[in-house]
């Protein structure tokens, strides 16, 4: 089924992982203030499982799942849908058989990697490595790959993450293939592969890749669980990598970068302040904080070790959710600290995430408990502006939480006014549009 | 319809163990039976059965390596492992006073020295026979003479009303097992008969069945392992002796001959890890007529317990290697087997390229390469993720390459690398069983030690699907299963791993040979492992591996983990 749907004279979409540039900020105008006490949706539709945020793009929302016929087996069936972005109607959709058994079980729920729409077509990943590149108009495939068939990945522990990255007429992916394919340049339009990069003697790791200019190049971020790697985007070539090693293959959330700086943080590898150089490409350590696996750990967590949530950096400031469930500020140049709060996920709980979103001068922040926040950070605290619940947490967590035994991990969609969430049971927009 | 979510008590062998892991355990009198645990003579017999009317109190500690205590000088002799009498003592007081009902004290093997070359040679033309009855009985008296005062806090444990100790013969003091020896030991604790025994059917039992205890070599293709356990003998030139197993004169010997000048090599867990360290100090180039022994003992010394296990509680099928293609290989498959920082890989890959592991090549069956592939995968893939935290490797270098998979079991779903250490704890577990009395309830707990290196705690997720975290220290060699349990105790005695001394080396800027030249037993983490069985009445709960440890304000107690690292010296 073919619908063609209009879009908005002024379209803010949200075509890959944290929108546009993968940057986490929403630029429309005309937002509410404040949020009510209760969002009424625009929409909802059922959907199956899966911790993959959506995307918007051109009037249409696209976003993965999962189905388990069979409880006791491990084979499941992938699915991506495109919806009608104004009403919901599923436009088409595309599925294809894989296994889960070798992921880690209590989280094999559904792919991960939000899709990433360029122009005409749509690029989709599922946990298992299956890459599937479909018209978004009617949904056709116009090339696949398996990353374990086609370029002998092996599939870590908790699943093919890093959505792929569209350069040019490149498609880069994350995925960890033998020999030397840590990453992979396709042909965007064919598939052909274009170049590859990174020893898989280690694991890809969980992270997204980006790009930026610094140095007077462009630089491929990979940050992998052996190195913080910048690369070439045409060719491959490696321009510097900073060694930093991080336990379980768990470099999960986004590299930030913020004029010279960039930045990342794991629960076991802790965090590291690089200072990008100005008259080429390379990188220096500016300042590190000890993560789990580093004998100088303590419990006074001073640091910023986040288990998924990606930090944001304001002025001379990092803000970020460390494993425990702790917003913090930290010094950007020094990496002290500066405050901490457990307002924002009410207690300490482990690996309790939330995704931030930068609006203006302020903050949408989505809780791993379904809440959504207005706040703004600054160095002089945490400051709530309102909240409300968005979305019921239905996925598994495997610690004791006071809160309850669910989560929701999926990054939602800020897109046109309106905020699209989804959960292991339906995808749900809202509007977030000032009233007249 | 394929299976995932099977719950153990469907899947389990044993399924009165899960059921007291759910707390539903149902009284029960046991009834006593003293057929495993060596001599208790009939008048013991009324006393001990109405003591064992009420839940006793189990408690495991292996490997401490009583030896040949100090020199004449006064100085520890460098081979002497065991210098802990003081901790020793009150850990044992401490024991007396926790259990209420009486308590089972295990010492599972290797208590004594009796087979190292340092304390006495036993050297024969023929390399498989180890010493006669009297030299053991001699140097038992040399080693009982030397800790003494060890020998008497055990006695006064055992004195008290309702504790009891059994020494189950490992591989360094199997000659426990002459008759002579085995009653030199229960007499040197000068108490009541009974109280003291020797395990001379090479491991315990508990009254009930469900507990074993042994000590560990002769699990699977150990190097220590005997021909003829628990029978260890051999006839040589008219006298009984203990046999000898291959690895002790191969690689017992090798570490022998370096503790005189490192005296913590064997304090290493695992003991291999020691013995690469050793040979690299030594600059050794070429192993020469030892590459075969080596290269095996490296190979099969396998501490499966340490890689995860809670990724397998689905349906991961094991890949089916390619056998052909790895006969193929040659002597390279053995090279590849090692990782390129492993210490010992310069030394296997000269071997090789002077024909010397060729023998040892041709002589491996299918189950060994099979098992040397599983090995390789599993460290492949906790080094391909940096599973320090769980596996305590600190890769310096690439993983190991995997064999070459048969095509139609590529992909995720044929991970199951554990196959051969569910076997080879699967056979050991069945052929012990065999070997108990029929009327024994099937075995739900096996504690084993040897190597040194104790079990990590492990969550089974299948459980935390179903609403409840249950923890295990070891694990089930049955799948999707909480039993029976295996577990390693590790050792009562100061340990270092490898992670812990890469880092003390790098945090002194000292190379590896420089801080194993300087380091002594001492300046290792004060802290010993054990594994406790709490009292039961019918079902056992899941053994739990504690430490006595003593802690950063130097008071010694009991705890979950060790909490202190070794020091400089």
């Amino acid at each position: 089924m073919v619908v063609l749907v209009g879009s908005s004279p002024r379209a803010v979409d949200w075509p890959e992982w944290r929108g546009h540039g993968r940057l986490g900020v929403w630029t429309d105008t005309g937002i509410v203030d404040e949020l009510p006490e209760r969002l009424q949706p625009t929409w909802k539709v059922p959907i199956h499982s899966g911790y993959s945020g959506p995307s918007v793009a051109e009037g249409r929302v696209f976003v993965t799942d999962a189905e388990r016929a069979d409880p006791n087996s491990t084979a499941v069936t992938e699915r991506v849908l495109a919806l009608d972005e104004r009403t919901g109607d599923i436009l088409w959709s595309y599925q294809w058989e894989t296994n889960y058994a070798g992921l880690q079980l209590a989280y094999a729920i559904g792919p991960r990697a939000t899709p990433t729409v360029d122009g005409d077509r749509v690029y989709v990943l599922g946990a298992m490595g299956h890459l599937a590149v479909l018209d978004v108009r009617d949904g056709r495939v116009l090339w696949q790959k398996d990353y374990v068939r086609d370029f002998n990945a092996t599939v870590p522990s908790w699943g093919i993450t890093g959505a792929p990255l569209v350069d040019g007429d490149r498609l880069i992916c994350l995925v960890g293939g033998e020999p030397d394919g840590k990453v992979i340049a396709l042909d965007k339009n064919t598939g052909d592969e274009l170049w590859r990069a990174l020893s898989s003697d280690w694991e890809p790791g969980y992270t997204q890749p980006i790009i930026v200019e610094a140095g007077g190049a462009r630089q491929l971020i990979v940050w992998h669980p052996r190195a913080i790697s910048s690369l070439n985007p045409e060719t491959g070539a490696v321009y510097w990598e900073v060694p930093h090693i991080v336990d379980m293959g768990m470099t999960v959330p986004t590299a930030v970068r913020s004029g010279p700086f960039l930045f990342v943080t794991s629960q076991w590898g802790g965090a590291r302040m690089l200072r990008l150089a100005e008259s080429h490409p390379d990188a220096t350590l500016v300042w590190e904080g000890v993560g789990e696996s580093d004998p100088g750990y303590g419990r006074n967590f001073d640091t910023l070790d986040s288990v998924i949530s990606t930090p944001v950096i304001q002025g001379d400031y990092i803000y970020g959710v460390d494993g425990h469930g702790i917003l913090r500020c930290l010094e950007l140049r020094t990496g002290k600290r500066v405050w901490e709060t457990e307002a924002l996920i009410g207690g300490r709980a482990n690996w309790a995430t939330a995704f931030f979103v930068r609006h203006n001068d302020r903050y949408f922040i989505n809780t791993d408990l379904g809440d959504l926040v207005i706040a703004k950070l600054s160095p002089e605290g945490y400051e709530e502006i309102s909240r409300t619940q968005l979305i019921a947490p239905t996925s598994p967590y495997v610690r004791r939480r006071d809160a309850g035994s669910t989560v929701n991990w999926s990054h939602p969609a800020y897109a046109n006014r309106h905020i699209i969430a989804r959960n292991d049971e339906e995808i749900v927009r809202y509007s977030l549009a000032q009233r007249p | 319809m394929k299976r995932l979510f099977v719950t153990p008590w469907r899947k389990g062998l044993n399924p009165f163990l899960v059921r007291g892991l759910w707390g539903t355990a149902v009284g029960g009198f046991i009834l006593f039976l003293c057929a495993d645990a060596g001599i208790i003579v009939s008048e013991q017999l009324s006393v001990l059965a109405a003591q064992s009317s009420q839940p006793r109190h189990i408690v495991v500690i292996g490997d401490l390596h009583m030896g040949l205590g100090r020199e004449p000088s006064g100085a520890w002799r460098p081979s002497e492992d065991f210098r802990w009498a003081e901790e020793f003592q009150r850990f044992l007081e401490v024991l007396s006073d926790r259990a209420t009902a009486g308590t089972d004290l295990i010492l599972n093997g290797d208590t004594f020295e009796l087979s190292t070359p340092t304390v006495m040679p036993c050297n024969y033309a023929d390399a498989t026979v180890g010493c006669a009855e009297a030299d053991a009985l001699q140097r038992l008296n040399r080693v009982l003479a030397a800790h003494s005062r060890e020998v008497d806090a055990l006695a006064a444990f055992s004195r008290s009303e309702l504790n009891r100790v059994v020494l189950v013969p490992g591989d360094v003091d199997a000659a426990l097992l002459f008759s002579a020896v085995r009653e030199r030991v229960e007499q040197a604790f000068d108490v009541r008969e009974g109280r003291v025994t020797v395990a001379a059917s090479g491991g315990w039992t508990s009254d009930d069945g469900q507990v074993y205890v042994e000590h560990g070599h002769q699990i699977g293709w150990r190097a220590d392992r005997f021909q003829d356990w628990p029978e260890p003998f051999v006839e040589y030139d008219g006298r009984r002796h203990l046999g000898r197993p291959w690895g002790e004169g191969a690689i017992t010997g090798l570490l022998a001959e370096r503790e005189q000048r490192l005296p913590i090599i064997d304090n290493f867990s695992d003991l291999g890890a020691g013995l690469s360290h050793g040979l690299h100090e030594d600059g050794s180039t070429d192993l020469g007529e030892l590459a075969t022994s080596v290269v095996r003992y490296a190979l099969f010394r396998m501490p499966w317990q340490q890689f995860r296990v809670d990724l397998d509680a689905g349906e991961v099928q094991a890949p089916s290697w390619d056998l052909d293609a790895v006969r193929e290989l040659g002597q390279a498959f053995l090279v590849d087997a090692f990782p390129d920082d492993d210490l010992l890989k310069p030394l296997v890959d000269r071997a090789a390229g002077t024909g010397q592991l060729t023998e040892l090549m041709e002589s491996l069956d299918d189950a060994e390469i099979t098992a040397i592939c599983d090995y390789r995968a599993a460290v492949r893939r906790a080094r391909r993720r940096f599973e320090r935290p769980l596996t305590q490797i600190d890769p310096q270098g690439p993983p190991v390459s995997e064999c070459p998979r048969m095509v139609e079991s590529r992909g995720g779903q044929f991970d199951y690398f554990w196959r051969t250490r569910d076997r080879i704890y699967g056979d050991r577990i069945a052929t012990v069983q065999a070997s108990l009395p029929t009327g024994n309830k099937p075995i739900a707990i096996f504690v084993h030690g040897h190597t040194h290196l104790v079990d990590w705690r492990q969550r089974v997720l299948e459980m935390t699907r179903l609403g409840r975290d249950v923890i295990v220290d070891g694990f089930s060699p049955v799948r999707n299963a909480l039993s029976p349990v295996v577990v390693n105790g590790g050792a009562w005695q100061r340990t270092i791993t490898p992670v812990q001394f890469d880092r003390l080396a790098d945090g002194q800027g000292l190379s590896g040979g420089e801080l194993l030249r300087t380091l002594q037993p001492e300046h290792l983490a004060p802290c010993y492992s054990f594994v406790q069985i709490e009292p039961y009445e019918d079902i056992p709960q899941a053994p739990t591996v504690r430490y006595w440890r003593r802690d950063e304000q130097e008071e010694w107690g009991l705890g979950s983990s060790c909490g202190r690292q070794p020091v400089a010296p």
